[in-house]
């Protein structure tokens, strides 16, 4: 019987190992409950909001995200394709979502909204997700992030001055407000139309599908 | 008449190379003789080894889930885990390099349990493993320190179990050679 017993435990040990890992991602990909049409019920957040897209299109998307997060950057080229299919049919918003747990990400936030002053936020938005490991890695992150900036040809003394100014503070606290009206808790949160994604991790396809069910197209 | 013999015999021994202690020498039979003592350390130090390979099975297991679902890793300490982990080292293709990490824990957890179960080429094969899992560590540690500039939680933590890991697979060795040295004395 003692012979045998190394080799019970190890099977032991690898059946609870497994079981413990597929549970593990089960659980990560557990769908937080769907709040459709709540979105109608938050708060406003910062007014104008950041839109790429038709303001008239048959799909809204509203994204909540976090430019150190890295779901959002994996999310971040799917909806670019997205926009590419969608074209004029797909319209997006972008609401600031820095998370606390999060060093960079408030400065990152306040960087978007400076250059959102001078009408380039969605500039600063893609450079921030392309260039995501160079500020964060960046040994001073604000001169990394003015260097981003730097490079979209934006009048760097009002970056500067803007990135510290009252008007940006107000504008992440208002797309806090909303946040918290809405009860979100991760990065990136998608609603469409009013409904949020529930399906983790956003995918290409789960992507389409619901844009697709939003347009009545659904296959 | 076909004889059953019991499994556990002299052949079998041989043959699965089980480590026996020679019977301690006449006049000191009380257990206590000093290869006595270092066999059933070796033993403590093995179980010892199985434990910490299954922490880190359970980190590898953590971090291998993460990636594949694209989910944030709760850094605890450092801030940087992600950058470590989002970075191009962290997969090999599409396979997250603690994938690879979970099933050298494993294989080290299985060749500790065997060996301290007295397989002796578990013992031989757990060393040629901790020492490879030893490379490893370095190389990442050295990619967070001098290229990534970032340092992730739960890699130092492996980092630290395969270090205490090759330290207690070590002792065990320098501890048999000892151990050989005295039995060839006695003999």
């Amino acid at each position: 019987m003692k012979r045998y017993l190394p080799y019970a435990i190890i099977v032991a040990v690898f059946f609870i190992s497994t079981v413990a890992g597929v549970e593990l991602y089960k659980n990560n990909q557990d769908q937080p409950p769907a709040r459709t049409g709540k979105l109608a019920f938050g708060l406003p957040g910062a007014a104008p909001p950041h839109v790429r897209g038709p303001a008239k299109a048959p799909v809204l998307l509203e994204e909540f995200g976090d430019f150190e997060c890295l779901p959002c950057s994996l999310f971040y080229p799917i909806l670019k394709k997205a926009e590419a299919h969608y074209g004029e049919r797909l319209s997006v918003t972008f609401r600031e979502y820095p998370l606390t747990k999060h060093t960079h990400a408030p400065e990152a936030a306040r960087a978007a909204e400076a250059a959102g002053l001078q009408g380039s936020f969605w500039e600063m938005h893609d450079s921030l997700y392309e260039n995501r490991l160079v500020w964060l890695n960046a040994s001073n992150t604000r001169a990394a992030l003015v260097e981003c900036a730097a490079k979209l040809g934006l009048d760097m003394e009002r970056f500067q001055k803007d990135m510290d100014s009252e008007e940006v503070t107000k504008r992440i606290a208002a797309d806090r407000d909303r946040v918290t009206s809405l009860e979100l808790d991760r990065t990136p949160s998608v609603f469409i139309n009013g409904d949020r994604m529930t399906a983790r991790p956003i995918t290409d396809e789960n992507l389409h599908a619901a844009i697709d069910a939003a347009l009545g197209t659904q296959k | 008449m076909k004889i059953c013999m019991r499994p556990s015999t002299l052949l079998w021994e041989l043959k699965n190379e089980i480590v026996k202690e020679p019977d301690p020498p006449a006049g000191d039979r009380s257990g206590k003789s000093p290869i006595r003592r270092s066999r059933r350390l070796e033993n403590s130090l093995y179980t010892l080894a199985a434990l910490i390979a299954l922490l880190g099975l359970s980190d590898s297991i953590y971090l291998t889930v993460h990636h594949l679902t694209g989910q944030d890793v709760d850094c605890l300490a450092s801030g940087s885990c992600e950058t470590v982990l989002t970075s191009a080292y962290a997969a090999v293709g599409k396979i997250p390099l603690a994938a690879f990490g979970a099933v050298a824990y494993f294989s080290a957890f299985s060749l500790a349990t065997l060996a301290g179960f007295g397989r002796r080429w578990a013992r031989r094969l757990l060393l040629c493993l901790v020492g490879g899992m030893l490379g490893m560590t370095c190389w990442l540690l050295y990619l967070q320190a001098f290229v990534l500039h970032a340092f992730c939680d739960f890699c130092l933590l492996s980092a630290g179990l395969t270090m205490t890991l090759s330290a207690i697979v070590l002792t065990i060795f320098f501890m048999e050679k000892r151990t050989a040295h005295r039995l060839s004395r006695q003999a």
